[in-house]
């Protein structure tokens, strides 16, 4: 056997692997790495909420100060915390690109209504969840679906 | 003789595709609607339908997570289609007879001339040449990822669309009247427009 045939005929093989990677399998690998890390990127979404911030790094109105004298709330921005529904009903549905953050709280859409776009990650957590979380994650999924046989 | 602009596709972009169009386009994954004329090229269609994703994102707040993932997709089917086209390549020069590996080359989008030995190694050279515009395209997508999870974005001042204004309009003449050929902008424009106006009447309730 010629090393020129045993060449041919692993690249044959190289190919028929590269064939099979498909725009669907790659979305529904991605997708399953979200899956994967809903919590981090939900508890991100919170985590801002608690600190008054919307995903485009805007700031959330302060509370009034009937709400800091009379219900006792910090001053500051609003949290949308109350009970805690609210922040626990936050997920991710990520069946399909594009992702959506969703809530399952019935105030969810009244408090995007009131509040704008409150769900979602701001860029200082995306940079967290790339750097600490997906990047090698997605990088080693490249690697296994490109590294020759 | 026909000219570039009709071989080449036109297709939908964010100000132009109906609302119809995105969520068909979005729930099946087939981006053939989006050509409006000419010869559809995946890559292209490919490129459109990201920018649209892009815009919408960005005018529905979850911008950069969409982005992130868009980017490291494209960046990943570009890589992964330099090396099939290169792999091709090189099984074609060691084994030149091989039509299964030559209709692939041809699907990939590179012309290959099996007129003569000569033409058909001038081809394959000229194909791994022309191969290389994906590892521009692939780091072009990489350079965007480093540039959305490392340094600061700029973030530009709010503008006044066309959509903008069209939604402005909208609602002083017509509101609430969603036709079935509204565009995606206009929607978005539309929607935005809305719950600025419901805010500022729960304001003025509130105030009031």
């Amino acid at each position: 056997m010629s090393v020129g045939f045993l060449f041919v005929g692993r690249l044959g093989e190289y190919i028929a692997k590269l064939q099979q990677v498909t725009e669907e399998d790659v979305n529904e690998s991605l997708l399953q790495i979200i899956r994967d890390h809903e919590e981090v990127i939900t508890n991100m979404n919170t985590d801002q909420l608690w600190e008054g911030e919307r995903p485009d790094g805007s700031m959330l109105p302060d509370y009034s100060p009937t709400s800091v004298q009379v219900f006792g709330k910090p001053e500051g921005p609003i949290r949308l915390f109350d009970q805690g529904d609210f922040y626990r009903g936050i997920f991710l549905d990520a069946d399909q690109f594009p992702v959506m953050f969703e809530g399952r709280d019935e105030k969810t859409e009244m408090l995007k209504s009131d509040y704008g776009a409150i769900l979602g990650i701001n860029e200082e957590n995306l940079r967290e969840l790339n750097q600490s979380y997906l990047k090698d994650e997605i990088l080693s999924y490249f690697a296994r679906i490109l590294s020759p046989l | 003789m026909k000219s570039l602009a009709i071989l080449r596709g036109s297709y939908h972009h964010y100000e132009t595709i109906t609302l119809k169009t995105f969520i068909e386009v979005a729930n099946s994954g087939d981006l053939r609607p989006l050509l409006i004329k000419g010869r559809y090229d995946h890559e292209e269609a490919v490129e459109k339908w990201e920018r649209i994703i892009q815009l919408n994102a960005k005018a529905n707040g979850s911008f950069n997570f969409d982005q992130y993932f868009y980017l490291y997709k494209s960046y990943l089917l570009l890589v992964a289609k330099h090396t099939k086209v290169r792999a091709l390549l090189w099984r074609l020069a060691h084994n030149p007879i091989d039509y299964t590996v030559v209709q692939e080359v041809r699907e990939c989008g590179y012309k290959v001339d099996m007129t003569n030995s000569i033409t058909l190694a001038q081809s394959v050279e000229r194909a791994f040449r022309q191969s290389d515009n994906l590892i521009t395209k692939y780091n072009s997508k990489k350079n965007e990822l480093d540039r959305l999870t490392g340094s600061e974005q700029k973030e530009e001042g709010p503008k006044e669309t066309f959509d903008d204004i069209w939604a402005a309009l909208s609602l002083a003449v017509a509101p609430m009247i969603i036709q079935d050929d509204i565009r995606l902008s206009q929607y978005n424009a539309l929607k935005k427009r809305i719950e600025k106006q419901s805010k500022a009447r729960k304001n003025g309730v509130k105030h009031g």
